[in-house]
């Protein structure tokens, strides 16, 4: 029973992890419209920055940290200068999109191999992360209070920016509408650069928190990114309350059938239950099934790039269904 | 040396395989699919425990496994037909991480030592006891895949297959299958690779899960895209700069923990950069260029001089070339197409509130009524794009309640949209080609028959230049359908319904942007179909006028009820109709 207990306290946790790393690619792709799988990428990076900064240099973790933010958001800049803001000005399909987004995560793992080495790097762990009490018979450590305080503050936080301030509510306007938001006088590349940018400083935390727990390597980034892409999709795409939804559930997944299964059958077990979930509730369990309110020209363009109104299947991707 | 050539030459033509069997998907289907490696991987694994563990031949032992890998990917097929791109992605990747799981911790594929010592093939009782030969293997199979592929990709399933890159609600409202045709262009093109599989366990000798995992996939796809998207020769070229890249370093003087990101790191960087500044890739070429070139291969081959057809190429519509390309379909029994008491509600709007009527054959019936009154959505439901919640369709004396949007146009009721939908990246004339071509030889299967042999798509191809000369578009064949003018586009998708040979046309709004003479133009060519006395045609129409030009019945629709429907002067001298129509008081 107990280790039933510490297998759900663990999927709990790990979940929490996922919904953090999605968060941010759920920011883009609602925004942006851009399934930003390079996502991968920058958390790697900022896991190596972090690394650098706070073990080889023996900065402060804050410090580092920051450095690890100020790292993200250069990756962002890049990414979107130097990838999408080309592509999409040869208005390309977005299945050219996502193919060079996948391919910059296995360009940057392999940079990363190449600067920093093939092998794993650990870095140096600050001894109040050490600590732990043990709560109803629980071992609980800093690494998960910090997971679960983190996830959760940067949860109310997106939430309040994207509700309550100007610079949210133009997000998203930008994401339901970039046309009318264009007419409304709002900059809509300032706001690409800007939800680009917030996005990826989105998933530092995360690879902070995973560099102080576990050792990093370079192909770390499409493990975690699979995780969140499909906590996404579990949770509906587009949604911050999906992403931490669909993350818990991705989490749980992983481990509680360990209890009677052994420990290698648990990625497996991940991503078959996507395969099915995918192929039978496309629209997630925050999505909804049918909107009525669809303009014709969006139902023309946007039956790929669209994800918030596709939801997922032919049928729903037919025009108008109110002329 | 040699033998590190014969290594090279052995590995080139599973990667030209890999390769074209990827582009079937990506480039000719614009299917994106993370999961190829893992499919190649079933393909290797099975081949070598047949071989290894049962003694089988290599050919037997490989047909398993292509047959496996195809098997297997039919359920990603069927995802691809349901979901969108995005969605696509993530389950392929679902499946390409979960195969690699499964060759991780099942006992039958060594888990991750994977399966060593595998016996050299054995091929019709012959074993190919040295690299060398092993490697024309390789290379006999590589020109059959190439060969078969070429047909594959050159017939009306290869066109179907790009035709469904580009809309597909356009070609299933044309009556085309567009769910089987995505699962058996997965199940063939995974098939393939399995193939691609077993050659290199053969080559190899020794396989592991890591070599068929996601970075395998992207080595694929870069394969692809060097070469080109539905560029043919594309991935012989693509897989000699994948393969030569690294060895090219070897040379160079640098350590290996060094060389193999460099590697990494050289190939991805030019593959994204071709993706942002050509991307058609290396070898890709301009449609228009090769449908002229084919066009002109086919000319001399018949005997003609290769522009023969451009100085008889009528340059204004003639109207009674209109009433050939009519008259051309058989005249089959007479159907009304009717409903009876549909409806739909979008959550708690009721959007079509129990609507019956009936599209008359022989006559112009017009759909009128304001803005939001449900026209597009009683289009939706007659054509079967949205299934009513209540009341029933019939089409002569036939239920099609049930049908689907294909099942429907294949029974002869085809839709058009309010947008044009043509197959923007496709040739005008292979827009109407696809809709000429019969779905019973679009199978991927009919296409190595014997009927696929004697110029049966030559005469499809014929009929279309056909349509297209009397639609005035002739000389335009060559043109991709989006560098069309906007009357020309109109045109051609009215072309596309005719060439369908259906006997009842629902047109959402099809003379909206056009001018004067278009619009005489195209009434004109609405009432020679309708002549025949058994086609019928329902169109949706907000400018009065055109009602009264064309139209012989109109139905009156608002707030998705069906108020009243008669003669056009009838509704037309309505007062209660007009004030609804345009929003006076009463």
């Amino acid at each position: 029973m107990d280790l039933l207990i510490t297998l759900i306290k663990t999927g709990l946790v790990m979940g929490l992890l996922y919904g953090l790393f999605a968060y941010g690619l759920s920011l883009i792709l609602s925004v942006n419209k851009v399934f930003h799988v390079a996502q991968g990428a920058t958390f790697v990076f900022s896991a190596y920055v972090f690394y650098t900064l706070g073990t080889t240099l023996e900065w402060p973790v804050v410090l580092a940290f920051l450095g690890a933010v100020a790292a993200a958001a250069l990756a962002a800049c890049l990414m979107q200068y130097l990838i999408y803001v080309p592509l999409a000005k040869r208005d390309a399909d977005p299945i050219v999109v996502m193919v060079a987004s996948l391919l910059v995560v296995a360009f940057a793992s392999y940079v990363i191999e190449f600067a920093w080495g093939a092998g794993v790097a650990s870095a140096a762990v600050p001894d109040w992360f050490g600590w732990d009490t043990r709560i109803a018979g629980i071992r609980v450590d800093v690494y998960d209070i910090s997971v679960l305080v983190l996830s959760v503050a940067l949860f109310v936080v997106m939430h309040w920016f994207l509700t309550r301030t100007h610079a949210g509510l133009e997000f998203r306007a930008v994401g339901d509408n970039p046309e009318r938001a264009q007419a409304l006088a709002i900059n809509l590349d300032r706001v690409y650069l800007r939800s680009m940018i917030l996005g990826s400083v989105l998933v530092v935390p995360a690879a902070v928190l995973l560099a102080l727990k576990a050792p990093i390597h370079p192909s770390m980034g499409f493990d975690l990114l699979l995780k969140a892409v499909i906590a996404l999709t579990i949770g509906g795409m587009g949604r911050m309350s999906g992403a931490l939804i669909g993350g818990l559930l991705v989490g749980l997944t992983e481990t509680i059938p360990l209890y009677w299964l052994p420990t290698e059958w648990g990625e497996f077990i991940v991503y078959i239950v996507a395969f099915v979930f995918v192929l039978f509730r496309p629209t997630g369990l925050v999505g909804n099934k049918r909107k009525p309110r669809k303009s014709a020209k969006s139902s023309d363009t946007t039956s790929t790039s669209d994800p918030m109104s596709t939801s997922g299947s032919v049928e729903s991707a037919e025009p108008t269904p109110v002329s | 040396m040699s033998y590190y050539i014969t290594s090279l030459l052995g590995l080139l033509p599973i990667f030209i395989i890999l390769g074209i069997s990827f582009n079937l998907l990506l480039g000719y289907g614009g299917l994106l699919s993370v999961s190829h490696g893992g499919f190649f991987g079933v393909g290797a694994y099975v081949t070598a425990i047949l071989i290894k563990d049962h003694q089988l031949e290599f050919l037997p032992a490989v047909l398993v496994g292509a047959l496996l890998a195809g098997v297997m990917s039919m359920s990603v097929g069927y995802a691809a037909g349901r979901l969108s791109d995005e969605f696509l992605f993530i389950v392929t990747i679902a499946v390409q991480v979960a195969l690699v799981e499964l060759f991780n911790n099942l006992e039958v594929t060594g888990r991750s030592a994977g399966i060593a010592g595998i016996p050299r093939p054995t091929v019709f009782g012959q074993q190919l006891d040295s690299n060398t030969k092993v490697m024309i293997l390789a290379w006999v199979m590589c020109a059959l895949v190439t060969l078969v592929c070429w047909r594959v990709v050159n017939s009306p399933y290869g066109r179907l297959l790009k035709s469904l890159r580009e809309d597909v609600p356009a070609a299933r409202s044309l009556g085309k299958r567009a769910l089987w045709t995505k699962v058996t262009v997965f199940a063939f093109s995974s098939a393939i690779a399995g193939m691609a599989g077993g050659l290199y366990a053969m080559h190899t000798l020794y396989i592991s899960p890591a070599e068929f995992t996601l970075d395998r996939t992207v080595e694929i796809l870069s394969i692809t895209i060097i070469g080109g998207m539905a560029a043919y020769w594309g991935p012989f070229l693509g897989a000699l700069v994948v393969l030569a890249l690294p060895e090219m370093l070897s040379f160079a003087d640098i350590p290996d923990s060094v060389a193999g990101p460099i590697n990494g790191i050289i190939y991805t960087l030019a593959v994204l950069l071709l993706l942002i500044y050509r991307p058609q890739g290396l070898l890709g070429r301009d449609p228009v260029k090769v449908a002229e070139r084919n066009a002109a291969r086919r000319a001399a081959k018949s005997g003609q001089p290769a522009h023969a057809g451009s100085s008889d190429a009528v340059p204004e519509v003639s109207l009674d070339l209109f009433a050939r390309v009519v008259g051309d379909q058989e005249t089959a029994e007479v159907k009304t197409l009717r409903s009876e008491g549909i409806g739909i509600a979008f959550g708690g709007l009721k959007a079509v509130d129990d609507v019956t009527l009936s599209v008359r054959p022989g006559q112009i019936t017009a759909l009128v009524g304001p803005n939001g009154a449900g026209k597009t959505t009683v289009f939706n439901l007659l054509s079967g794009a949205l299934k009513a919640d209540q009341g029933k369709t019939f089409y002569g004396d036939r239920d099609i309640s049930g049908l689907s949007i294909e099942r429907r146009a294949q029974l002869g009721v085809v839709r058009s949209f309010q947008e044009v939908r043509l197959f923007e990246g496709m040739t005008v004339q292979e827009n109407i080609h696809v809709a000429v071509t019969d779905i019973k030889h679009e199978s991927l299967i009919s296409q190595f028959t014997v009927g696929a042999w004697r110029g049966r798509d030559e005469a499809d191809g014929e009929r279309a230049e056909q349509i297209l000369r009397s639609l005035g578009l002739h000389e335009k064949r060559h043109m991709l359908a989006r560098d069309l003018s906007y009357a020309e586009q109109k045109m051609l998708m009215m072309g596309r319904l005719l060439a369908t040979g259906a006997a009842c046309y629902l047109l959402d709004e099809p003379m909206s942007g056009l001018d004067q003479a278009a619009r005489a133009q195209l009434s004109e060519l609405l009432r020679q179909i309708v002549a025949d006395g058994s086609t019928s045609i329902c169109i949706v129409e907000h400018s009065m006028q055109v009602v009264r030009e064309v139209a012989s019945w109109v139905m009156f629709l608002d707030r998705g009820r069906l108020l009243t429907e008669g003669s056009p002067e009838d509704v037309m001298n309505d007062p209660e109709l007009t004030a609804i129509y345009f929003g006076h008081p009463v």
